[in-house]
C-alpha cells in the first residue's frame, strides 16, 4: 500500500516532465503559418514532409493553381498538434485573401485527415454553401482515409480536394474559358442567386438521370389509363330492362310525370318556383 | 308512386283513368286534339332557341341517342299550355308523331322536355321504358340546373344543362337497374 502511494506520487510528478512536447504549434512557427498570406502553396515550416515529398505536393498545388480559377493552399501541421487558441482560424480567409485570386485554404494535420479545416476566401465564401463545403471536405477526407501512410493520405487528400474545387468553380461560374478572367486578374463576385440555379439544374438532371425513365413510364401509364377510362366511359352504352308496365290513363307510350318549375323570378330559388304556373291563357 | 298529370294525386300504376279527377288521354284529346302534331325531337315552336344553340343541341341529342340505345330526348317549346303543361306533355308524348325518331326507338323510350314560354314554366315527361327509373325528385334536380339560364332567357344553354344532368341520372339508374336485374336473375 505504501509502495503504491509512493509510486503514484512519483508518477504524478513525472507527468509534466515526460509531456514536455506541448501539442500546441510552437511559437516560432506561428508567424510562418498565420502571420501573413502564404507565399507558397504548401506551408510546412516544421519540415514534416521530406524534401522530395514537399516538392511533389508543392508542384501539384502549383499545377492546380495554374489550371484553376481558385487557388489551393495547405498549412501542414503535425499529428496531434493544436493551433493556439488566440489564432482565429475562421478569420484567415479575410486576412489572407481579401483581394486577389480566390483561394481555398486547408489546415491539414498529417496523419489525421479527419481534423482538416477548410477556409474559403471572401470572393467565394458567399457562393459556396456550408453544405457543399462540408460535402467537399467529407469526400477528400474519405479519399485520404483510404490510405494508411500519412504522406500518401495527404497526397490523396490534395487530389480529391482539387477535383472538388473544379466543381466549385463550375457552380460559382468561374469555369475556365476564353471570356473568363485569367489568373491574377480580379475575379468577378458571383451573386448568390446565380449559384442556386445551376445547383438546382444539376440536382434536377441527376434526378432525371436516375428516375426519369421510371417516372416517365409510370406517368405515361397513369395518363393512358385515365384516357382509356374516359374513352370507355364515353363509348359506354346504357340499357334499361325491356319491361313495359301496363299502360295507364289510356296513354300508349308513357305517363311518367315529373316536376314542374317556373322561371319567372331571378331572385327566388327553383325550390320556391316549383309547382303550378299561372294560367297565362286561361287554360285554353 | 304514379301521379295524375292533371290533379297530381297519387294513382295506381295501372289506372285507366284518374280516380280523383277522371283525367285520361281521351280527356286530353278533347283539350289538345285527337290528331297529334308531327314534330321533330327538337321542336322549337316558340322560337326560343338561337341557331347557334340549336346546332349544339342537335349534336347533344344525337349523342344521347348513341349513349342510350333505347331512349330519345325530345324538346318541345310552345305557349298556351299554362298550368296544363303536364297534361300537355302527357298528351304530346302519346299523340305526337316524332318524325326524326330513329326506327330502332320506340316512343316509350322518349324523355320529353316541355317549355311554356308564356307561363315561364318547364316540365319533364317520360315513356314507360324508364317509368320505374325516374322520379319527380330526379326531374326537379335536373330542371333546377337550367333554372338560372331560363330566368335570363338563355333557353338553349338551359336545355343543354338539362340534357347533361339527365344523362348523369340515367347512367346511374341504368347501372342500378342492371345490378337489380342480375340479383333477381341469381335469386
Amino acid at each position: 500500500m505504501r509502495a503504491f502511494t509512493l509510486a503514484g506520487w512519483i508518477a504524478m510528478l513525472a507527468v509534466p516532465l515526460v509531456a514536455q512536447d506541448d501539442p500546441t504549434v510552437p511559437d516560432k512557427h506561428l508567424e510562418r503559418y498565420f502571420g501573413k498570406k502564404p507565399d507558397t502553396f504548401l506551408v510546412d515550416p516544421q519540415g514534416l514532409l521530406s524534401g522530395e515529398q514537399r516538392r511533389e505536393r508543392e508542384q501539384f498545388l502549383a499545377y492546380h493553381s495554374k489550371d484553376s480559377e481558385i487557388d489551393f493552399q495547405v498549412l501542414l501541421f503535425g499529428e496531434g498538434q493544436q493551433v493556439p487558441g488566440d489564432v482565429r482560424v475562421e478569420e484567415l480567409g479575410e486576412r489572407f485573401y481579401d483581394d486577389g485570386k480566390p483561394c481555398l485554404l486547408a489546415l491539414y494535420f498529417l496523419g489525421e485527415p479527419e481534423r482538416v479545416r477548410l477556409i474559403l476566401s471572401p470572393q467565394i465564401a458567399d457562393v459556396v454553401s456550408v453544405a457543399e463545403l462540408a460535402r467537399l471536405r467529407q469526400q477528400a477526407v474519405r479519399a485520404a482515409e483510404a490510405r494508411t501512410v500519412a504522406e500518401e493520405q495527404l497526397e490523396d487528400f490534395c487530389i480529391q480536394l482539387a477535383i472538388g474545387i473544379f466543381w466549385i468553380e463550375r457552380e460559382a461560374g468561374l469555369g475556365g474559358g476564353p471570356d473568363t478572367a485569367g489568373p491574377g486578374e480580379e475575379n468577378p463576385v458571383v451573386p448568390p442567386e446565380s449559384k442556386d440555379r445551376p445547383a438546382m439544374a444539376k440536382r434536377w438532371k441527376a434526378w432525371a438521370a436516375e428516375w426519369g425513365v421510371p417516372a416517365g413510364v409510370i406517368g405515361g401509364g397513369v395518363l393512358a389509363a385515365i384516357l382509356l377510362r374516359w374513352i370507355l366511359r364515353r363509348r359506354a352504352r346504357h340499357r334499361f330492362p325491356d319491361r313495359l308496365p301496363t299502360p295507364r290513363l289510356g296513354g300508349e307510350h308513357g305517363a311518367g310525370i315529373g316536376a314542374l318549375i317556373e322561371f319567372r323570378s331571378s331572385t327566388r330559388s327553383p325550390t320556391h318556383q316549383k309547382g303550378e304556373p299561372d294560367d297565362s291563357l286561361g287554360g285554353l | 308512386m304514379m301521379k295524375c298529370p292533371s290533379c297530381l294525386q297519387a294513382i295506381h300504376r295501372g289506372a285507366s283513368a284518374c280516380p280523383h279527377c277522371g283525367f285520361d288521354l281521351a280527356g286530353a284529346d278533347r283539350r289538345f286534339g285527337t290528331e297529334g302534331p308531327a314534330c321533330e325531337l327538337l321542336n322549337d315552336r316558340a322560337g326560343l332557341i338561337r341557331s347557334m344553340d340549336r346546332k349544339r343541341l342537335t349534336r347533344m341529342l344525337t349523342g344521347f341517342l348513341a349513349r342510350f340505345p333505347q331512349l330519345a330526348f325530345a324538346v318541345h317549346t310552345g305557349s298556351g299550355a299554362g298550368k296544363d303543361l303536364r297534361e300537355f306533355a302527357f298528351w304530346l308524348i302519346n299523340r305526337g308523331r316524332f318524325v326524326d325518331l330513329p326506327d330502332d326507338r320506340s316512343p316509350s323510350g322518349i324523355v320529353l322536355l316541355a317549355i311554356d314560354a308564356d307561363a315561364h314554366a318547364a316540365t319533364l315527361c317520360w315513356g314507360y321504358l324508364i317509368d320505374e327509373h325516374l322520379s319527380e325528385a330526379d326531374t326537379f334536380q335536373i330542371l333546377s340546373r337550367a333554372h338560372a339560364y331560363w330566368v335570363e332567357e338563355r333557353y338553349g344553354e338551359g336545355i343543354e344543362r338539362v340534357i347533361e344532368q339527365l344523362v348523369l341520372v340515367l347512367i346511374r339508374r341504368a347501372r342500378r337497374a342492371r345490378r337489380l336485374e342480375r340479383r333477381g336473375g341469381r335469386a
